[in-house]
């Protein structure tokens, strides 16, 4: 195992080196030569670590072998993800890729985003992503030729600021959540109710901390950031069916990373109230009702033991505060300006128009998106 | 949306937490099994890691304990849900023994290291290694993707 394993390092380190051969033999597109640099910079880091280990003497010692392995396993998942989603982003980096990042970069000042812009690959087959380990968006290809979903984007950017700044945005919050579940599960005790439920709420709690907050977290950064435009786009997200039941998951199948699209959705509308923002708050509401009208789904049983509203408001109150602790300009501050276009009013304007004249809906787009470009310079 | 976003988050933290424990267990696991260059290492940072360990089970202890207890809001650190979940689960029989044995090592770290016993490296490394089942198991869901 102890020469399997130094090969595993050294297959590794070889790796290391065609992906920087892969980056360093061409020549980049001015948005990213930076970010390209950041990428090797990560590489150079995971080859000085290779070289290290591989040089301790007890690497492949019996006592060791199981930690070598995961030291092993460690930098082999980073370098995968490296070659996965930042290298091929460059690689492959066009006009669509530099629409966005101009689009992104326009946004930034106007929001004051206080850190480096992302990078936007425009080639996802997923929908929207992020990754905000690397400073990269994904976007799918016709969203270059659309305003309705482009409030997505900030959510997706919602998440590179929890990434920068997580004890400030969420720290204070998990202790309220964990005090909240340790309650429920008092009151569950006391009430002598059936052992599954402390299981519920011990996989609920689980899943809040290490997937759902981020996510809720997301929506509102990016409510707070493009007001109601993004609550609409999330309607419009959710009434093209991705996902099967509106109320999922619920207690039974807590696994699922996104929380159900109706809690994202009463996230959400607490953001637009703490914005005062209440008019399109009711009015998106109201929509949503009808939905979930629409829909035919119910709520399962023990529901609210998910999604308790009481920390939907209370996550929104330390999203608000840590968003205005990093002075990010909030979309009810925007205000119009000559020149270049307000991102997030345009994407406000964009669904004002949709609403009030959707079959002239296109036409207006069309006029729109020719203006971005001419102000973005693309 | 994807859910690359969240499992970022949850992969980096856990992934961090692997790193980091896995660095500060073969460290001590040098020193206590004499292996080559583990009397070498410097005092301050056997320190170090030892000071890391001790923060460690302190917010390990504090979330297994029955009612949350407050994490001193020093410490940068933390520990993945799903990591302490695991560690309920293959505990759950046994968890006030677990506990114990989860303090007396805090202790022992605490002063100098020198009273380890393998039983306490064990389950240092026994948490090393669950940080590392769970970072698999986030990389093989960013990896499906």
């Amino acid at each position: 195992m102890n020469d399997f394993l130094r090969g595993l390092f050294y297959d590794l380190m070889h790796r290391c080196q065609m992906l920087c051969a892969l980056l360093e033999d061409r020549e980049h597109h001015p948005d990213v030569t930076g970010y390209v640099t950041q990428i090797l910079d990560w590489i150079a880091q995971i080859e000085g670590e290779i070289v290290e280990l591989t040089a301790d003497p007890t690497l492949g010692t019996p006592r060791l072998l199981a930690n070598n392995l995961r030291d092993y396993r460690l930098r082999a998942q980073l370098i995968k993800l490296l070659e996965w989603f930042p290298v091929p982003a460059v690689l492959r980096y066009g006009p669509s890729d530099h629409y966005f990042f101009a689009l992104m970069s326009q946004a930034a000042k106007q929001i004051r985003y206080p850190f480096p812009v992302p990078i936007v690959s425009a080639l996802s087959k997923d929908y929207y992503w992020s990754h905000p380990d690397f400073n990269l968006l994904g976007v799918p290809a016709l969203e270059e030729y659309s305003l309705l979903g482009l409030p997505d984007l900030f959510h997706e950017l919602g998440h590179v600021v929890i990434h920068q700044r997580r004890d400030d945005l969420l720290g204070r919050f998990e202790e309220k959540l964990k005090a909240h579940f340790a309650t429920e599960g008092q009151r569950v005790r006391n009430k002598q109710q059936p052992p599954q439920y402390k299981v519920i709420l011990e996989r609920v709690q689980e899943q809040w901390i290490d997937a759902w907050m981020a996510e809720f977290a997301s929506d509102m950064i990016a409510t707070y950031l493009v007001g109601p435009a993004y609550g609409w786009a999330n309607l419009r997200l959710c009434s093209s069916s991705l996902s099967d039941n509106i109320f999922r998951p619920g207690p039974d199948d807590v696994e699922t990373i996104h929380p159900s699209d109706d809690a994202r959705l009463w996230g959400i509308v607490k953001m637009l109230d703490r914005l005062r923002l209440e008019t399109d708050a009711r009015q998106i509401e109201q929509r949503w009702n009808d939905y979930v009208a629409l829909t035919g789904h119910h709520t399962p049983p023990d529901y609210e033991f998910c999604y308790p509203m009481a920390l939907l408001e209370n996550l929104a109150q330390s999203v608000v505060r840590g968003c205005a602790g990093l002075r990010l300009k909030a979309f009810t501050k925007q205000t119009p300006t000559s020149g270049n276009i307000n991102i997030p009013i345009l994407l406000n304007d964009a669904w004002k128009e949709f609403l009030a004249q959707p079959d002239e809906y296109p036409q207006w787009e069309e006029n729109r998106l020719a203006e971005l470009r001419r102000s973005l310079g693309v | 949306m994807s859910d690359l976003g969240a499992l970022s988050h949850h992969y980096k933290a856990s992934a961090d937490l692997a790193k980091e424990l896995n660095q500060a267990v073969v460290a001590l696991k040098k020193q206590f099994y004499d292996l080559a260059g583990g009397q070498d290492i410097p005092d301050e940072q056997m320190t170090s890691y030892r000071q890391y360990l001790v923060d460690i089970l302190n917010i390990l202890l504090a979330e297994l304990a029955p009612m949350p207890e407050q994490i001193s809001e020093h410490l940068q650190l933390s520990i993945p849900a799903s990591i302490v979940e695991r560690v309920r689960q293959v505990h759950r029989g046994t968890m006030a023994h677990y506990v114990e044995d989860l303090a007396s090592v805090k202790d022992r770290l605490l002063q100098d290291g020198r009273q380890l016993s393998e039983e306490d490296i064990q389950l240092l490394d026994e948490l090393a290694a669950t940080a590392g089942l769970d970072t698999a198991e986030v990389f093989r869901r960013m990896w499906r993707k």
